[in-house]
């Protein structure tokens, strides 16, 4: 039987979404200073209306009893809510701005950015204002190092590791939740620091661009690269900058994102050989060299870039950026279409893996396919060795672990929520006459939250395909257990006892 | 204490710094390993296909 939330209930998580709101909030004032910087007074006004309904919202919040009584339940729904409205709320500035086609076009941007996925329905992005630019990246830094982590790092308090989990984290570095929400955060700001020069110095000194430009240019491929989001300043995406150099560097921040936080830890801490160790790690080794064959492969074969650096170039950048779930992209989405047969293949295929659990990537994760794969070859092997005979069952994951059965079936049941996610959107696309090669690549892009487009996402798209979109890009970043926990606590205040 | 705990917050740092530093060369490094077995597997398929 379903217990019916009482007022109590709403009034926890009411004071658990002030917090979030608080912080996001907060994090609004960054682009309203820009704004003012550039004396962008149009934006500057709906980034201060936008600043306003969360702080409001955010003070309404706290105002409600503490969050000490922050159960598991309660948590979910904070989460849920939390990429269900600060999406709405945060495309305010779109919508205000006349560059996206309605509310629903803004929407798609908003959510496409905090989920990191990438795919974007702006029009004329060339024009668009620095400080709406910018908000667009930031958004991709708020959604990518979680909403919830920041809360929990200006907030620390009661239900810290709920919310911490339920934002599709199942790792804690170190031993408090905060301390572990710290850490992520001082990864990010060193590989901000590293990666802004870096991309700012290359923009500068090879491509010649003014250093203000350079180093904006640099701030927001950061933001997009390293947050494996996509969104990239001009509308031509990383294809804009024509320069290996600047490819190879926001490959190293791609790299860097789709890497779990836990891995980040053991490299600061000297433990390489944990690294190696790592299932994750060979796990995503494996799959990304597979899938870069398959790729390369199909291209030489289909002969679209007849040249061996054009080949090794477009063929490893587009699955590096597919694979680490980024999005970027260095061929255009009418030159993608074409890349038919076993390219085509090579890249779905990466673009569903997706990066590391615990990262800021999306997509099934390594670890998942990692332990899917070593509980079949334990299932092969039990039946070919001698009855009775021991079959090893640890991998090295954080330390040494154990491949339970539970282990094994909740990395497949949610393996198979994502194959499924991919089919319906696909379904749905293939519904309004799209292709089925073009359904599924760009059902896949959004549910791995990866951002790559073979030209089905575009302002002209139906309506209901972009909410679907929507749908999946949140579920997908959300690994579905708060969306379904959401549910379950709606349908239990309507039908619950 | 508070001396104690005022002079290690910058050692804490320069150490969460010099990692930092050597994991961003380390992801450079594998990204440059994985672009030349790229170049590679693409050097062999130009010279089958």
């Amino acid at each position: 039987m379903l217990i019916k939330p009482v007022a109590e209930d709403f009034r926890v998580i009411a004071h658990s979404m002030g917090r979030i709101f608080v912080v996001v909030g907060l994090a609004g004032l960054v682009p309203l200073g820009w704004a003012a910087a550039g004396r962008e007074w149009h934006p500057f006004s709906s980034f201060l209306l936008m600043i306003g309904i969360f702080l409001f919202l955010g003070v309404l919040g706290l105002r409600q009893p503490g969050s000490d009584r922050l159960d598991w339940s309660h948590g979910m729904v904070v989460v849920a809510l939390t990429w269900l409205l600060v999406p709405i709320i945060g495309a305010l500035p779109f919508v205000l701005s006349g560059h996206w086609g309605g509310e629903i076009d803004a929407l798609f941007d908003a959510v496409s950015g905090l989920t990191t996925t990438g795919l974007a329905l702006v029009q004329d992005l060339d024009h668009l204002a620095p400080s709406l630019n910018f908000w667009r990246h930031l958004l991709h830094f708020l959604g990518g190092q979680g909403i919830i982590i920041a809360a929990l790092i200006v907030f620390a308090g009661g239900g810290a590791l709920t919310l911490y989990l339920g934002e599709a984290r199942d790792e804690r570095i170190l031993p408090s939740v905060t301390s572990t929400a710290r850490f992520i955060w001082s990864v990010s700001m060193v590989h901000l620091v590293l990666g802004v020069t870096t991309l700012g110095l290359v923009a500068w000194r090879v491509l010649g661009f003014d250093l203000p430009r350079a180093f904006f240019h640099g701030l927001m491929i950061f933001f997009a690269g390293f947050d494996t989001g996509g969104f990239a300043p001009q509308s031509t995406s990383v294809g804009y900058y024509h320069s290996a150099i600047f490819e190879a560097t926001a490959g190293v921040l791609m790299v860097a994102g789709a890497m779990s936080f836990g891995l980040h830890y053991a490299l600061w801490t000297g433990r390489r050989r944990a690294v190696l160790e790592n299932l994750e790690t060979r796990t995503i080794l494996s799959t990304f060299g597979l899938t870069m064959t398959m790729t390369l492969i199909g291209l030489a074969v289909t002969g679209l870039y007849t040249h061996v650096i054009g080949l090794t170039r477009q063929g490893f950048f587009q699955v590096l950026s597919a694979h680490t779930g980024t999005g970027f992209a260095t061929v255009s989405a009418t030159e993608l279409s074409t890349w038919g047969g076993l390219a085509f293949g090579g890249l779905c295929i990466a673009m569903a893996l997706g990066g590391m659990a615990s990262s800021t990537a999306g997509g099934v994760k390594a670890l998942r396919i990692g332990i899917t794969v070593r509980a079949i070859v334990n299932q092969i092997r039990e039946v070919l060795l001698p009855e009775g005979a021991v079959v090893g069952t640890g991998f090295n994951q954080a330390g040494r672990r154990r491949l339970t059965p539970q282990l094994a079936q909740a990395a497949m049941t949610i393996s198979l929520l994502y194959v499924a996610l991919f089919l319906v959107g696909a379904g749905i696309g293939m519904a309004y006459g799209i292709p089925l090669d073009q359904a599924l690549f760009e059902s896949v892009s959004a549910g791995a939250n990866v951002g790559l487009s073979v030209g089905v996402t575009q302002p002209t798209m139906p309506v209901l395909l972009k909410l679907v979109y929507i749908a999946e890009m949140t579920l997908g970043r959300l690994e579905f257990v708060a969306a379904f926990a959401f549910l379950g606590f709606l349908y239990a205040a309507v039908r619950g006892k | 204490m508070k001396a104690r705990a005022g002079s290690r917050r910058p050692r804490h740092l320069l150490s969460d710094a010099a990692g930092g530093l050597i994991s961003f060369i380390i992801e450079a490094a594998l990204v440059v390993v994985l672009g030349l077995v790229a170049l590679l597997i693409a050097t062999i398929l130009v010279l089958l296909v």
